[in-house]
């Protein structure tokens, strides 16, 4: 090489050595991130002991008190516009009623003050990406106290890492995947129950008893996190209530065309269709049952069903789907609490339908109302018993509570938080109700049902009633 | 000939971006979010260079290789195998997958050859939810192998190194024999032909190039976001964003991916913070008067304004 | 048996007609102006918008939307050809059309959002079905299937008897020899982008029938892929060709679930796209010209 080349070449190695010391310099000496616990305020002054035997040694500081906050900063990354702004403009809708209600009584009891929730959200867009930046900004930029996840079990079992990095006490109120308690999460409490724990098990007994002879059952399912574990748990009920399942497949996120599916299904003369599903492809499959006038005597479609949406657009064609839902107006908790002499803490459903149309909101409120406001309930309770914004004190004290409030049982498992194990799910089922009308029946729990479950009517008979009107 | 000052004029613009690169990350944590995306865009869009800027093939399907990385990384990392050597096998094997690739799709043209490449994103992707392999839809979690050992500014750096060796590979390639064959090419593939150049080892050779650091890639942004799967690391918007990063700041130059890079995401965050919800609206127009107005990209942009500019911009 | 074939039959041909239609306009751009049109997508979206604003706004059915769909597309297609198109057509860089079609494609469909919002919206437009003794079409779909063949027969007339389809399908075979015989390639060409415009629109409007709750900003790009399919594997430059892809495509969306169900382990739902795309790659190796593409 010519000496020119070779200078040349040395300073290209002399400048990536530079640069490559500087980074490696800079990971060394950089600490990580720091946690978002408030800093500890200056000790009190010692206290010596008046006993004469106490050996006068090193001074002990007692443990530092926190400062009371003015505001409690709740951090709220939610979907308010894109593919879940139903869902999660609904449940912010459910967080914001919580936290008036909350503030109009002065806010959580914090070492004998009443300290009021300040809301802090932001809109995630229904982008999952997006979340996790959002909720990494609101831990790092904004220093919420608590987070309460998105929406769905998707987006929650990306941004719960994030939380779970910086160990910040949560709360997801919207993540029924079982995957959710099974990654080792430590500060994350769930306030709603799981496909495999809770789903399918209560229409399944309604069925058995109201239907002794039903004995088929046809499974499908969404293919993501939430789809799969109903399939799961559809699976493993059905074996245990001795169904025989004659079909059990799962389809892709994004379908289109549900057709060739169930044109299987029908084949193969079904008693029960259990759809693991979530808004879009349950209404899909539902208008595809109803064109391809497949007649099956017991349908239960996760989510779409429980929805006032479902009603408006299948009219009569939506009498006789079972769903199981997470909240309704109807919900009469303080009843079932009074009775097993456990807590009710927060509003009654009347309460918070009030809140609802308080702040705006129209029409008759969504299952998701409740579902946002446990989450503010739940975490003001472990503020309340925990007396503290700490987060490992936060999550013990979670680990204690077991109470009603107007989203059912709030009760963790003591060993992993992030597994609900109280929740109840009401079940619905759209009937056709007296006068013509289409009812959206609450057929369990039996203490606030509202009607008994009817076998779906066969589409040809429906053809001949007439249009239905809520 | 060149002496020492005229090389380090022309290598001070990249030095310099790098210093400016690493000093925002030690901020805040904020900014190393930021410098991050910077990075990982880079990586992808330098890499693509090599095949799109040189070799004149606009490879739609280079999301793959990031894919492939992702998930040759968490494959390895859940049989307990050390993270970063598991970056380093991912870049191996999307280098290998490419090979494979290349050799059958590399001998169609212009945009037969992006609809192809474009086909293979969902092609992948489909054929790992449908055929059920390392976890079909659901994918590889990866928190609990993976919570303790994370540190963002570990995974931050070995995108910078990531960038800085792809770099010296582009600068290296420029100036080689190989280079020059994409260029010839790249301006008339027949007549390169008859010129006696060999067109598809060319061609594969800088496909494989193209390969290996998107797979580093695929891996780092699997340790980042803790769980691999289809929809997550197989997203055809890499490849369309690389693409356009290549061409905004300058197809077939060095520092015209990294300029890129860095204009593109700050555009973004600029635009995600002032005009929330317009922003990918006003980014569409903005391609477009860009590929009307100034297809030489930023650099050629830069290089016909400011003459003086020219030494810095290689 | 036999209920299940013509089942699979009659719903592939149905929905391939559909599809097929759809996919006629981005033959047609490709074959006038050898332009990959990425917006093809949003032209789509924006029929099925049309279709939901009309049913909305007036209370039309999608299929009576159909000319409002077509005058619309033919119209915004004109104009982004010569405002965007047409600067590009002459530039060095044969990809510039594509990602220049690409990144409107984007401003459009976010257009959409900032005007329309991205919830989902639908067009619950169902007339019954039609049952015989196994199974059951819906009405709609009926409907949809005749307007297909309409529009066909119109497209025919358009492209075999009158001046303009000539001057087209000469710019089709040979630009510049049309050129020599004083075809005005300029005008064809913004003509052909336009006809092929308002055929997305209209078949975006078609597939407003078969999406219950889907219609949204970014609904284009589900089927943009399913396209290229259809108009590679039929033949680029020939607009019948869209309609061989189309059938191939809605029949093998209907049997391949059925066929691959039978292997274990899988899901034949998720694993159809693949087979599609599979189809495709192989089909651009072996044979770019496709089914019905001229053999050079």
């Amino acid at each position: 090489m010519s000496s020119r080349a070779v200078s040349k070449t040395i300073a290209v190695i002399i400048a990536v050595i530079v640069i490559i010391a500087i980074a490696a310099a800079a990971m060394v000496m950089m600490p990580p991130a720091p946690s978002p616990t408030p800093p500890p305020p200056p000790t009190s002054p010692i206290t010596t002991p008046t006993s004469p035997t106490t050996p006068k040694t090193t001074p002990i500081s007692p443990t530092p008190t926190e400062k009371i906050p003015s505001e409690i900063r709740i951090g709220v990354a939610i979907q308010l516009s894109g593919a879940q702004v139903v869902e999660g403009s609904a449940s912010f809708m459910g967080i914001k009623c919580a936290v008036q209600w909350i503030n109009d009584r002065g806010g959580v009891n914090f070492k004998g003050v009443k300290v009021p929730l300040k809301l802090i959200y932001y809109d995630c867009e229904s982008k999952r990406d997006y979340a996790v930046k959002l909720v990494e900004k609101l831990i790092t930029e904004d220093k919420v106290d608590i987070v309460i996840h998105p929406y769905a079990s998707t987006v929650i079992m990306a941004t719960a890492p994030i939380t779970e990095k910086y160990k910040m006490f949560s709360v997801q109120f919207g993540g029924s995947s079982d995957t959710l308690y099974q990654q080792g999460f430590k500060y994350m409490v769930s306030t709603h129950g799981f496909a495999i724990l809770h789903y399918w098990s209560t229409p399944f007994t309604m069925i058995k008893e109201a239907d002794p002879t039903a004995k088929k059952v046809a499974i499908v399912f969404k293919d993501d996190e939430w789809g799969r574990s109903l399939g799961e748990s559809a699976r493993t009920k059905a074996k245990n209530f001795g169904f025989e399942i004659v079909y059990d497949r799962a389809y892709p996120p994004d379908i289109t065309d549900a057709t060739p599916m169930l044109r299987e299904i029908a084949a193969l003369n079904p008693d029960i269709l259990c759809v693991g599903s979530h808004y879009k492809d349950g209404y899909l499959i539902a208008t595809q049952l109803r064109d391809l006038r497949i007649n099956i005597k017991w349908v239960i479609a996760q989510v779409a069903v429980a929805k006032p949406e479902f009603g408006d657009g299948l009219g009569k064609w939506a009498v006789g789907f079972i769903g199981e839902t997470t909240w309704e107006p109807e919900c009469k908790w303080e009843i079932i609490a009074a009775r097993e002499g456990k807590e009710y803490y927060g509003p009654t459903s009347d309460e918070l339908v009030e809140y609802y149309y308080k702040l705006g909101g129209k029409g008759r409120p969504s299952a998701y109302t409740g579902y946002g406001a446990i989450a503010v309930l739940v975490a003001a309770k472990c503020i309340e018993v925990a007396q503290s914004l700490d987060s490992d004190k936060l999550i013990e004290a979670a680990k204690t509570l077991d109470f009603y409030c107007v989203k059912s049982r709030f009760k963790v498992d003591p060993e992993n938080p992030a597994k609900q194990i109280g929740s109840i799910n009401p079940v619905v089922q759209w009937q056709r109700g007296e006068g013509d009308k289409l009812v959206y029946a609450v057929i369990y729990p039996f203490e606030f049902a509202t009607s008994k479950p009817i076998p779906m009517p066969k589409w040809e008979e429906k053809e001949g009633w007439p249009e239905l009107k809520p | 000939m060149e002496d020492v000052g005229d090389a380090v004029k022309k290598y001070s613009g990249l030095i310099l971006i790098y210093l400016l690169l690493i000093l925002l990350s030690l901020i805040s944590t904020a900014y190393l979010e930021i410098v991050y995306y910077v990075l990982f865009l880079m990586v992808i869009s330098q890499s693509l260079n090599i095949i799109m800027g040189f070799g004149g093939l606009y490879n739609f399907g280079h999301a793959v290789f990031i894919g492939i990385g992702a998930y040759v990384f968490a494959l390895l990392v859940v049989q307990g195998l050390n993270p970063y050597i598991s970056m380093i096998a991912g870049g191996i094997v999307s280098s290998a997958v490419a090979f494979l690739i290349g050799i059958v799709v590399l001998r169609l043209r212009g945009p037969f050859f992006a609809i192809c490449t474009l086909s293979t994103v969902p092609a992948v992707k489909y054929l790992i939810i449908g055929g059920k392999i390392a976890g079909g839809a659901a994918g590889i979690t990866l928190f609990r192998y993976l919570g303790e050992a994370y540190n963002p500014y570990m995974l931050t750096y070995i995108l910078l190194i990531s960038s800085v060796a792809i770099t010296i590979l582009t600068l290296k390639v420029s100036a080689s024999p190989l280079g020059y064959s994409l260029k010839a090419l790249r301006e008339d593939h027949d007549v390169a032909e008859t010129s006696g150049v060999d067109t598809t080892r060319c061609k594969i050779i800088a496909f494989i190039i193209s390969a290996l650091f998107p797979g580093v890639a695929g891996g780092v942004l699997a340790f980042k976001i803790f769980w691999v799967m289809p929809e997550t690391v197989i997203d055809l918007t890499w490849s369309i964003e690389a693409i356009l990063i290549v061409l905004l700041g300058g197809s077939g130059t060095t520092i015209g991916p990294i300029i890129g890079a860095v204009v593109y995401e700050v555009l973004k965050d600029l635009l995600m913070r002032y005009f929330p919800g317009l922003q990918l609206l006003i980014f569409g127009l903005l391609v477009v008067a860009i590929i009307s107005v100034a297809p030489e990209g930023i650099v050629g942009l830069l290089k016909n304004r400011f003459k003086r500019l020219r030494s810095f911009l290689i | 048996m036999f209920e299940l074939v013509f089942q699979v039959l009659v719903y592939g041909v149905i929905i391939g007609a559909v599809y097929g239609l759809a996919t006629m306009g981005l033959n047609l751009i490709w074959g006038v102006m050898r332009v990959v049109n990425f917006t093809h997508a949003e032209f789509l979206t924006l029929g099925a918008y049309t279709a939901y604003w009309a049913w909305v706004l007036i209370g039309l059915n999608p299929i009576a939307s159909i000319p409002l769909s077509a005058l619309l597309g033919f119209v915004i297609g004109i104009f982004i050809f010569y405002i965007i198109i047409y600067r590009l057509l002459f530039s060095p860089d044969i990809h510039s059309t594509l990602v220049a079609t690409f990144a409107l494609g984007v401003a459009l469909a976010e257009l959409m959002k900032v005007l329309w919002t991205a919830d989902y919206r639908g067009v619950p437009w169902a007339l019954g079905v039609i049952k015989f003794s196994w199974f059951s079409i819906p009405i709609t779909y009926v409907f949809t299937f005749i307007s297909c063949i309409l529009i066909i027969i119109i497209v025919y007339f358009i492209l075999y008897r009158t001046y303009f389809g000539k001057s087209i399908r000469a710019v089709i075979w040979d630009s510049g020899a049309a050129a020599i015989c004083g075809v005005n390639v300029k005008a064809t060409l913004a003509l052909g982008f336009a006809l092929g415009s308002a055929l997305a629109f209209i078949g975006g409007s078609l597939i407003v029938i078969y999406l219950p709750t889907g219609i949204n900003p970014y609904m284009g790009h589900l089927y943009l892929l399913r396209c290229f399919v259809i108009a590679v594997v039929g033949g680029l430059g020939n607009p019948w060709g869209a309609l061989a892809g189309g059938l191939v495509l809605g029949l093998l969306e209907q049997v391949s679930p059925i066929v691959l169900g039978y292997i274990p382990g899988v899901e034949p739902l998720s694993l159809t796209p693949f087979l599609s795309f599979l189809i495709l790659i192989i089909v651009l190796l072996i044979m770019p010209e496709g089914i019905l593409g001229r053999r050079r």
